[in-house]
């Protein structure tokens, strides 16, 4: 089958599997960081610019 | 002996292959919509959630100040994260003698984490299956008009649809990293929050009662609407109007989630193959796709939510989409074998 994309079986998987490799160690590196926190306390507290009255 | 003839198994026209692909998305989009959106008691007493789910960003744009929202938005968690860029910590440097001030944040580790996840996986499949403002405009675009005046995509718009690209850098990346406590795509743009967030809040403020306590943090009701409601809900109102006549505009012109992904699509691991041997360029899938895309051509293109219109409604079964090397057989295949489509 000819087609127009993915020819390359290699470079088909390694370019997913190292972003996936890098998000899950940027996640965790997030929660180190704490960075993790700034998004709950964002998340959690009304936010005000959201719903247009900030 | 008497022979039984069985009856020819009545095959699926190509119309009713493509409702039933379109359905079946409806009801992904539908319920995961449900699942990310279910915290009743916020609906009730026009709260929203506090708890630990919200460390996790969803893929979707699902506003964090939606009621029944469980998780983050990750466009809003950005902004909230190149907010504190500015926050510095700072120290004497012993040697030089001068302060030396690092952001807290310079990059949004843990957030862009999360997008590149979603996006190394399945790219913009987010965009068809998994965003509630996707399916709420696919909802507008079912609201009938006179055929005239339903554009699926407007012709010569490409330049238009790099508008997304400038307001991801700009108003989301840029100007809250310069600007603290400012996050300037959810306070100036974002119709998605003025509608699943600031509609509902302001409205439960005015009706359950005008105190600080019910509301979480003093948000009351419409009595506090200014300059800045206004200028939403005309953005909200152009993407509503908008998107009964073409469909998903705000995906097409203006969402910075949809743009991110959208690079995503060429190396992903959810991708889309066009089998050449099969393909006769009949022009149906290009007829078929509300995005203004021609998988032929293109079959990553950034555009492409990954909805499978054009892969139910090939004749010949040539676009093939999933995860591995071997594609799933599209469902237009077995009308290949026979069918009056
Ligand atoms: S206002 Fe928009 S960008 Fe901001 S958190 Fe809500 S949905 Fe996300
Ligand atoms: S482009 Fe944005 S709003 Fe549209 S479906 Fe994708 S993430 Fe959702
Ligand atoms: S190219 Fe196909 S999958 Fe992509 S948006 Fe168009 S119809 Fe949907």
């Amino acid at each position: 089958m000819k087609n127009k994309s993915n020819s390359n079986i290699v470079l088909r998987y390694l370019i997913p599997a190292l972003l996936l490799t890098c998000a899950v160690g940027f996640i965790i590196y997030g929660i180190f960081d704490g960075e993790v926190n700034a998004v709950l306390s964002k998340a959690t507290a009304l936010c005000r610019e959201c719903v247009g009255i900030g | 002996m008497e022979t039984q003839v069985k009856a020819p198994k009545k095959q699926k026209t190509r119309m009713q292959i493509r409702k039933s692909v379109e359905r079946r998305r409806f009801a992904i989009q539908a319920v995961f919509t449900i699942l990310t959106n279910s915290y009743i008691v916020g609906f009730i007493r026009g709260t929203i959630y506090q708890g630990k789910l919200k460390y996790i960003c969803v893929p979707g744009m699902n506003c964090y100040s939606c009621p029944g929202a469980l998780g983050s938005c990750p466009i809003g968690a950005l902004q909230a994260v190149f907010n504190q860029g500015n926050y510095t910590n700072s120290w004497l440097d012993p040697k030089s003698g001068s302060v030396i001030a690092q952001p807290l944040y310079w990059f949004a580790f843990y957030v862009i984490g999360f997008i590149m996840l979603f996006g190394a996986l399945c790219g913009r499949l987010v965009c068809a299956f998994l965003c509630p403002f996707g399916l709420i405009q696919d909802l507008l675009y079912k609201i009938p008009l006179p055929k005239k005046m339903k554009i699926k995509s407007f012709p010569h718009d490409k330049p238009f649809r790099y508008l997304k690209y400038v307001l991801l850098v700009v108003f989301v990346i840029v100007l809250p990293l310069l600007y603290e406590s400012n996050p300037f795509f959810c306070k100036y743009i974002c119709p998605s929050g003025m509608l699943i967030g600031g509609i509902p809040l302001m409205t439960y403020g005015s009706v359950i009662g005008n105190t600080a306590a019910q509301t979480g943090t003093g948000i009351t009701s419409w009595a506090e609407a200014g300059g800045l409601t206004v200028l939403k809900m005309c953005i909200l109102g152009a993407i509503i109007i908008l998107s009964i006549i073409t469909y998903r505009p705000f995906c097409k012109y203006v969402c910075p989630l949809g743009a991110i992904y959208s690079f995503f699509n060429k190396i992903s691991l959810y991708r889309y193959t066009v089998d050449e041997s099969k393909c006769t360029h009949c022009g149906a899938c290009n007829h078929a796709c509300r995005m203004g895309v021609d998988i032929t051509k293109t079959p990553n293109a950034l555009e492409c939510i990954r909805c499978g219109d054009c892969k139910a409604a090939c004749p010949h079964g040539a676009i093939c989409s999933g995860f591995g090397i071997k594609k799933k057989q599209d469902p237009a295949s077995d009308v290949n074998k026979g069918s009056a489509a």
